[in-house]
This record gives structure tokens, sequence and C-alpha cells, in this order.
């Protein structure tokens, strides 16, 4: 079972505790243990907890607190929200940036689609890209790392 | 000069609708009121054009935007980013949409999820939300495209096949200065609405005006496909479907990529 399967199944779970207004449910399906008890009035609340989420205050969070011994500091770029992840303006067109590429803080590096909103995510800092975490059309979660900027001085 | 040109004067509304600014013809009105936006037009401006050379929907997939006959326009907002608050402002440009329709050509103008405005099982409408960081929140941009009175006979092909205008569905040419001003209006409502983060109205009028509930559908969430009939469509929640395979699935608007009628 994957991931995606697993998530589905949650789902259903979730879908029916609710509709049958159960508080707690188990469920040992060959040696499978399921357990789900509801915390707050709805099963599905923490699912549902990351879905809003707008922009924080700064899309392009940094990551990773960078370490102060190096010279040329690390940034990763982490998701603002949870949406899908877009390298390029359009299907046929080229990624807005590649691995080596140089950026600056206006520099966009990728679309996250959140509802429907094409949210532009900028790099934020000035330096190089080392290395792109995420793949063209891939769900992404609030938080994922994105890109890894190699900030230049 | 723009038909249009009347909406600066500007509506009693509260946010959107006041500063207007109408064009002739320009590359896409998202465009420039981003342009506006960089040298700090207020939230709630609106632009129209009567043209567009390079309107653009989804994933930079071109709008056709015949001159003087449609409504091109977007408007410049900045919805609150606190934490918890749900993201609602496509669904509430194609309510604005849809009622604005119905208001001033009494067509049957319903949503296919979530940012398509169908006439009789053809899209006549559509919203394109983009967003950018700023240094306290975000920006948005929100365009609608409505095909007014364009005939079929001068319609590309391709969106003759899948697309309708609302003269060809009413039999008649339609005012877009009344619809230009309707649509404004309800902007500004539905966006106030969206303010209170009062999602119960807005989910219900949106069931109302859904093309897509209980309809089949095929759609991708990463690589995987998903059949099912949707039973549900919540501005929190998503879209539920009851898979063919059995089961339901919710799925938010966030991670769906692609959508079909089966």
């Amino acid at each position: 079972m994957d991931i995606e399967e697993i998530r589905g199944l949650l789902d259903e779970l979730a879908a029916f505790m609710e509709k049958n207004n159960l508080a707690e449910l188990e469920l040992d399906v060959d040696g499978a243990e399921v357990k789900l008890k509801k915390t707050n009035n709805r099963p599905q609340q923490q699912a549902v907890a990351q879905a809003p989420t707008p922009a924080g205050p700064a899309p392009g969070n940094t990551g990773s607190p960078e370490q102060p011994a190096q010279k040329q500091g690390t940034e990763t770029i982490t998701s603002p929200m949870v949406g899908t992840f877009y390298r390029a303006p359009k299907p046929d067109t080229d990624p807005f940036v590649e691995p080596d590429d140089e950026v600056d803080e206006d520099t966009v590096l990728c679309i996250i689609e959140a509802m429907k909103v094409m949210n532009e995510i900028k790099a934020e800092h000035k330096g190089r890209v080392a290395e792109i975490l995420a793949e063209n059309g891939e769900p992404i979660e609030y938080g994922q790392p994105l890109f890894r900027i190699v900030v230049s001085d | 000069m723009s038909l249009l040109k009347e909406l600066e004067r500007g509506l009693p509304t509260r946010v959107i609708g006041r500063k207007v600014r109408v064009y002739d013809v320009v590359t896409s009105t998202n465009d420039l009121l981003w342009e506006l936006s960089d040298r700090g037009a207020e939230e709630g401006t609106a632009v129209f054009a009567d043209g567009q050379t390079h309107g653009r929907g989804r994933l930079g997939r071109s709008w056709w935007s015949p001159t003087g006959k449609g409504i091109w326009m977007s408007v410049l907002l900045r919805p609150p980013t606190a934490e918890g608050a749900v993201p609602m402002t496509t669904i509430v440009g194609a309510l604005a949409t849809a009622d604005a329709v119905r208001a001033t050509t009494r067509l049957p103008a319903l949503i296919r999820w979530p940012n398509d405005i169908l006439v009789r099982g053809k899209k006549a409408a559509g919203v394109l939300v983009e967003a950018r960081a700023a240094p306290n929140g975000r920006i948005l941009v929100l365009g609608i495209g409505i095909d007014v009175n364009a005939s079929r006979s001068e319609m590309p092909q391709d969106i003759a096949k899948l697309a309708t205008s609302l003269s060809e569905e009413a039999n008649e040419e339609i005012n877009r200065l009344e619809l230009a001003k309707s649509l404004l209006g309800e902007l500004d409502r539905w966006y106030q609405i969206e303010l209170e983060q009062d999602t119960e109205t807005i989910n219900q009028r949106w069931r109302s005006l859904s093309a897509t509930l209980g309809s089949r559908i095929v759609l991708e969430q990463g690589r995987q496909r998903y059949e099912g009939t949707v039973f549900d469509v919540d501005v929190r929640f998503g879209l539920a479907l009851r898979l063919d395979r059995g089961g339901i699935k919710h799925f938010r608007g966030e991670h769906v990529t692609v959508l079909d009628e089966a």
C-alpha cells in the first residue's frame, strides 16, 4: 500500500466516523492495525488544518538556519503553502531556473498552485541554485524543501 | 472611446469598484494590474480593457479576447494571510461572475470546479488568480474573462467546440456596461463574505451553482488517477469524490492537477 492509498483509506475512515458519529475506531485487517480517535469535533481536522495555509508573511521561508562557520551559506527555500509545484510558467516552456543558475532576491524560482491561485515564489537571496528538491507537477506540503540556494556574500 | 469608460466614475461599493481604470487594448489585464501594483495601486483597484493581445488562463494557456466583445478585467486584492484563513479568492471570483451573468442576462450560469463558468455546458467565462509576496502579506490579482458578445462564427474553431458567448446563448446582444457594473458589485459583495471567513455562505451558493456536483469525473493527483462521482464541494475540505473502486476521498484544490468529465 503506498502513501496515497493510505491517505485515501484514512480519508474514508474519517468520513465513516463522521457519518456514524464515532469518537473512536479500531481496525485490525491482516495484522495491519489502525486506531483513530477524534480529538476535536471533526476527525478530519488534522488533515485539514494544513490545507488553509495561504502564504505566511514571506513566501520562500528560509528553512534550516545556515551554518555560520561556512563562508558561503546555503539557504533552503521551503514551500509556504500546500499546493502543486510548477517549475515553469507554462508546460511547454523552459523552467524558471536550473541548477547552477545565478539568482537574486527577485528571481522567480517556481509557482505553487493552491486553490487555483498561482503563487510566485522568489529566491529572496542572491546566490546560485545548488539543488532542486521537488519535481514539476508534484503535490507538495507546507514547509517542504523546494530549492537549495548557495548564498553569495 | 470604450463603452466601459463610464466605470471610471466609480461605484458606491466598499472595496471593489471604487477605483476603476478602463483601457482600449492591453497585453493582459493581469499584467497591467501587476504594473499598477508595483506603482502603489490600492486594494480594490480594477482595470478593464476592450481587448487583450496576450490574455491568458491557467498555466500560461492563451485566452481569446476579441476587442469590444467581452469583459476582460482584473482586480487587486490583499486578503489577510492570517494562519488558518482559507484562500477563497478563486471561488469568490467564480461566484461573483456567475451571479453577475445570471442577474444581467438571466442565463443559467454554473461553476465548473473551481474556476470556469459554464452556460449550458459550454465555457463562457474563466477566473485566473495570481499571487506574489509583499512586505506584509500577499498581493493577489484576480483576473476574470467573460465571452459576452462574440458570435460563434468569429470564434477560432478549437474554442467554438468548448466555449460559447453570452449573446449566443441569450440570442441577443448583451449590454457590457451593465454586466461590468453588476460584476463589480458582486465581486465587492462576495469579497466581503470572504473577509468575514463566512465559508458556509460561500459553500451554500457554490453547491447551488456547481456544474460539478453529481457528475462523474477523472482527476489526477500527483501521478495517481481517480474516477468517481462528486458528492460535495467545499472551500475548506475541497472536492469529495465517491470513488468508482469504492470509498470516499477528499481532494483539496491544492493537489488536483487535472480534472475532466469522465
